[in-house]
């Protein structure tokens, strides 16, 4: 059975074509130097600038985490160029004008840059960064009729710089990690978006990031505000291209949800994994965390398919009473891919409650390992938790680790954390087979049903996506 | 390293049969920093008490009057061997590990008086169950290795009558260090139960004692293994039980712990044979500023091994407990069954607990669970109580009571059961009348 559902694990990666463009490429390494022209070329205030070097020098002094239960060679930070900008981008970010080349490699993927219909509600708007700059950002003028800001992060800085400077850094700081000190030295594109009081977001708001340019890294930074009473649902999606040498992904995403507001935000990850040999993939150190006020809720849902190597923590701290955290997660392994996720739940105000799901699949020659903090802190009274992960095994060859660590200084707050791990069993299989399903259709039933808990709280378009993916991802995997 | 292992390791005289096992030992001591919170492995328990605390680990000259009573299960008839103050007392023994008049099958040894073909026993056997450079302490232990018993049973022989080793602490144990090892070897299908019994009188003395049992179980054996920790409040005591298990052996572990100025036992067992079985069972009690650690370690490295482990804490006022419990099942551990609780029951405000249930899995046909929940009282089982009558104080002991008397009853000696539940019962209820209902 094992052989062949390894058979089936063996597809090709959809979105590994390169697109051919003319860019503007800084030489690698890292220096001040490096850091002055990145702040030059976005056109920044000399604030930010500094800013910046905070955050560098902290990196000069901080050692690569490597905690984490993953195996790969050093990373030459002076082998990576930490600035690539295709040529040809209009600074209205429209997408009439966009080079054809561009707008040929955005239809292939799937990622609507047209703006489609009049009404917004229910539609999706992108803003697309290719490499490091943002090259299309849809529905902009028209969600700033409703006052809601969304538009890259180089732009925001000068035109909500109050904004900016008031958040920035405040919920994942400049030295907070290694990997967040090195993208708040170098980070280029990403997105900006505030959600002004009482208002519901009508459209879904999205980024997706390309990485395409050879030898350089993706260093994106995401923050989203949203004030007292807002909502708003964010996804974010990737790819890249196939190549045999691994390129970096070091982004930081910042989540403020002031009282009473709510963000959902949803990822689907799939960066390219690397071959069948363990060759090449992108290796994916990535900071997210959110702050939640009185009342408010944040809600991470992850699906991770790509990237040789996740190091990511989408985490919440749950600063005001009553406030929610959610963590759903689907991290899935195959080949020689390596992943170290989960997520925190740091509690600090009354009554705080969190739920986390995570459900890690692995396959092929894959390890992947669900590591989570859940802490309740000394004024967390009444607060919850319920941590369930759960562990599915397809193979011989990978591994599946759970690492929760529990803290807790309340005695009136309660976590619960389960765990368990199993395998697609030969019985399920047979009894799919025996009523005419053949065993590729019976897997991906049994893994979609293993993940359903976590796809349920994906946005429609995004489900579809994902129990697409996981096919894909698991092809060649059964036997 | 620390300053103080140099001191340490000056004041004892290893034994010079075992100079070549007690240098290697110093050298991967030596060869690490001393443990912090910043290693993973210590993250919770800091070592400063026992680094910076001057003890002196020179033996005691005189020896502290003690009943009979104080170290013994009085129902339970046992081969007892008392050490107090980690000295051997022979007046309150019933067995002289020098020569020692035991049943066919078993021997029990001294480390000092073993012939030459125990000895090379020893030198063979002696700290190979401990495999991991991070164990420093067990290193340390081998290290300034003095004293120690080794415990033989030969193939085919079941010793149905306990072996007991107590260990008392008296206030001549201030700033005292002791260290002891003990080294089991049971033979293809031999049986042998084991109580290690720690306690100590009621003067607050500052002590640490650090110990090490090992357990080597050839095919088909069985052992039953107890683990005591009574002692006072202010010893420090930092200990280890590491077993490998070949074929179908057997190793049941009950452990009562109570907390301490510094306490932290690792349980480490390595399924080395197939159909291997290891069940741990135990609950820890910390309150006041008591600090209690507990880590297990289940290496399952064969197919068809199965692991059972359930422990439970309460812990009170300013406590702070630690529960670390990995199971690492290696790449061709086909079909283990391992299972692991912990739940515990956090009463004051400024209690604390810290618990990482790990699982490391590396083979497919496996069925691994854990689970691990941190709550306090359930208030309806509370009010349903206070209904009926009864006060407030009452029903808090009688429900945290129950909370570990269901661990308590899977004790396999009802004579230790006997002897354990009234200590449990005082460290609960205060007044006589809170405790009518649990005796």
């Amino acid at each position: 059975m094992t052989e062949e559902i390894t058979e089936l694990l063996k597809t090709d990666y959809e979105a590994g074509f390169v697109t051919d463009v003319e860019s503007d490429t800084l030489p690698p390494g890292l220096n001040e130097h490096v850091i002055r022209q990145i702040s030059e070329k976005n056109g920044e205030p000399e604030w930010m600038f500094q800013w910046r070097m905070k955050a560098y020098e902290s990196w000069c002094k901080m050692k690569e985490p490597r905690w984490g239960h993953l195996a790969y060679p050093d990373v030459d930070f002076d082998q990576v160029s930490y600035y690539s900008k295709p040529k040809n981008v209009d600074d209205d970010h429209s997408s009439d004008g966009l080079d054809p080349e561009l707008q040929d490699t955005y239809e292939k993927l799937g990622i609507p840059i047209r703006e489609q219909g009049e009404s917004l509600e229910g539609g999706v708007a992108v803003d697309a960064i290719f490499d490091s700059a943002s090259v299309v950002t849809t529905y902009r003028k028209r969600l700033e009729e409703a006052g809601i800001i969304f538009m890259p992060m180089s732009e925001a800085m000068h035109q909500h710089a109050d904004l900016v400077k008031k958040y920035l850094g405040t919920v994942v700081h400049q030295n907070d990690n290694f990997y967040s000190a090195l993208n708040s030295a170098v980070f280029a594109a990403g997105t900006f978006v505030y959600i002004p009081k009482g208002v519901r977001c009508p459209m879904e708001l999205s980024t997706y990031f390309r990485i395409n340019e050879k030898n350089t890294g993706q260093f994106e930074r995401t923050l989203v505000i949203a004030d007292e009473g807002s909502y708003v649902s964010y996804l974010e999606g990737c790819t890249a291209p196939k190549r045999d040498e691994n390129q970096l992904h070091a982004a930081v995403v910042e989540l403020v949800a002031l009282d009473n507001a709510e963000i959902k935000y949803s990822t689907v990850q799939n960066w390219y994994p690397g071959d069948g040999d363990g060759k090449g993939g992108i290796y994916n150190f990535v900071t997210k965390r959110g702050i939640c006020h009185h009342n408010a809720k944040i809600s991470w849902t992850q699906v991770e398919t790509g990237s040789s190597v996740t190091w990511k923590y989408p985490s919440c701290i749950l600063k005001g009473d009553n406030s929610i955290g959610e963590f759903y997660s689907v991290a899935i392994t195959n080949k020689w891919q390596q992943a170290d996720t989960g997520t925190k739940m740091i509690h600090l105000g009354k009554n705080t409650k969190s739920t986390i799901i995570s459900k890690g699949i692995s396959a092929g020659d894959s390890q992947n390992a669900y590591r989570g903090l859940v802490r309740m802190g000394k004024m967390a009274e009444g607060a919850r938790n319920y941590t369930q992960c759960d562990s599915l095994l397809i193979g011989d060859q990978c591994g599946a680790h759970t690492f929760p660590y529990i803290e807790s200084r309340h005695p009136t707050a309660v976590v619960e954390h389960e765990a368990t791990t199993s395998k697609v069993s030969d019985d399920q299989l047979f009894l799919c087979q025996q009523r005419g399903v053949d065993v590729e259709k019976a897997v991906s039933m049994i893994v979609n049903g293993f993940c359903k808990e976590v796809f349920q709280e994906l946005p429609k378009e995004f489900a579809v996506e994902a129990c697409k993916l996981l096919e894909i991802t698991l092809e060649g995997s059964v036997g | 390293m620390a300053e103080a292992v140099g001191q340490w390791l000056n004041q004892v005289t290893p034994l010079p049969w075992l100079q070549e096992k007690s240098s290697e030992g110093a050298g991967v001591v030596n060869s690490q920093p001393w443990p912090t919170p910043k290693a993973e492995y210590w993250k919770y328990t800091s070592l400063k008490h026992i680094e910076r605390g001057g003890f002196d680990f020179s033996a005691i000259e005189q020896a502290s009057p003690v009943s009979s009573e104080a170290v013994s299960i009085i129902e339970l008839d046992t081969f007892n061997l008392v050490f107090v103050d980690g000295q051997f007392r022979a007046d309150l023994s019933n067995l002289d590990p020098a020569s020692p008049e035991l049943p066919e099958g078993l021997d029990i040894i001294d480390f000092a008086h073993a012939d030459a073909g125990q000895q090379a026993f020893i030198r063979d056997a002696l700290h190979s169950t401990v495999q991991e450079q991070k164990h420093v302490l067990a290193h340390l232990s081998v290290a300034m290795l003095s004293q120690g018993l080794l415990i033989r049973v030969a193939p085919e022989t079941r010793i149905e009558k306990p072996v007991q080793i107590t260990h008392y602490t008296t206030a001549q144990a201030d700033q005292k260090g002791m260290q002891h090892r003990v080294l089991v070897h049971l033979g293809h299908h031999a049986e042998l139960n084991l109580v290690e019994m720690y306690g100590s009188d009621d003067s607050a003395h500052t002590g640490w004692m650090n110990q090490v049992t090992e357990v080597i179980q050839e095919p088909e054996s069985a052992m039953q293994h107890y683990r005591l920790h009574q002692e006072q409040q202010a010893m420090a005591h930092t200990g280890a039980v590491h077993v490998t298990l070949d074929k179908q052996a057997r190793f049941n572990s009950f452990l009562l712990g109570y907390g301490g100025k510094l306490k932290r036992l690792d349980y480490v067992v390595h399924h080395e044979g197939p159909a291997a079985e290891c069940n741990l069972q135990g609950v820890y009690l910390v309150n006041q500023r008591q600090h209690f650690d507990l880590r297990t370690q289940i290496e399952h490295k064969v197919p068809h091994c199965l692991t059972d482990e359930v422990f439970r804490g309460i812990i009170d006022d300013k406590g702070l407990a630690v529960f670390n419990g990995k199971i690492h099942i290696h790449k061709h551990a086909q079909k283990t069954l391992a299972e692991m609780s912990n739940r515990n029951l956090l009463l004051s405000e400024n209690a604390q607990i810290n618990t990482k249930p790990e699982l490391e899995i590396y083979a497919d046909d496996v069925k691994c669970a854990h689970g691990a929940t941190i709550s306090q009282m359930d208030s309806d089982a509370l009010v349903y109580l206070r209904s009926r009558g009864i006060s407030a104080a009452e029903a808090a002991v009688m429900l945290s009571f129950g909370f570990i008397n269901e661990i308590l009853m899977t004790i396999k000696h009802p004579e230790i059961l006997g002897y354990i539940r009234p200590s449990i019962v005082r460290r609960f209820g205060q007044d006589e009348r809170l405790m009518r209902h649990l005796l």
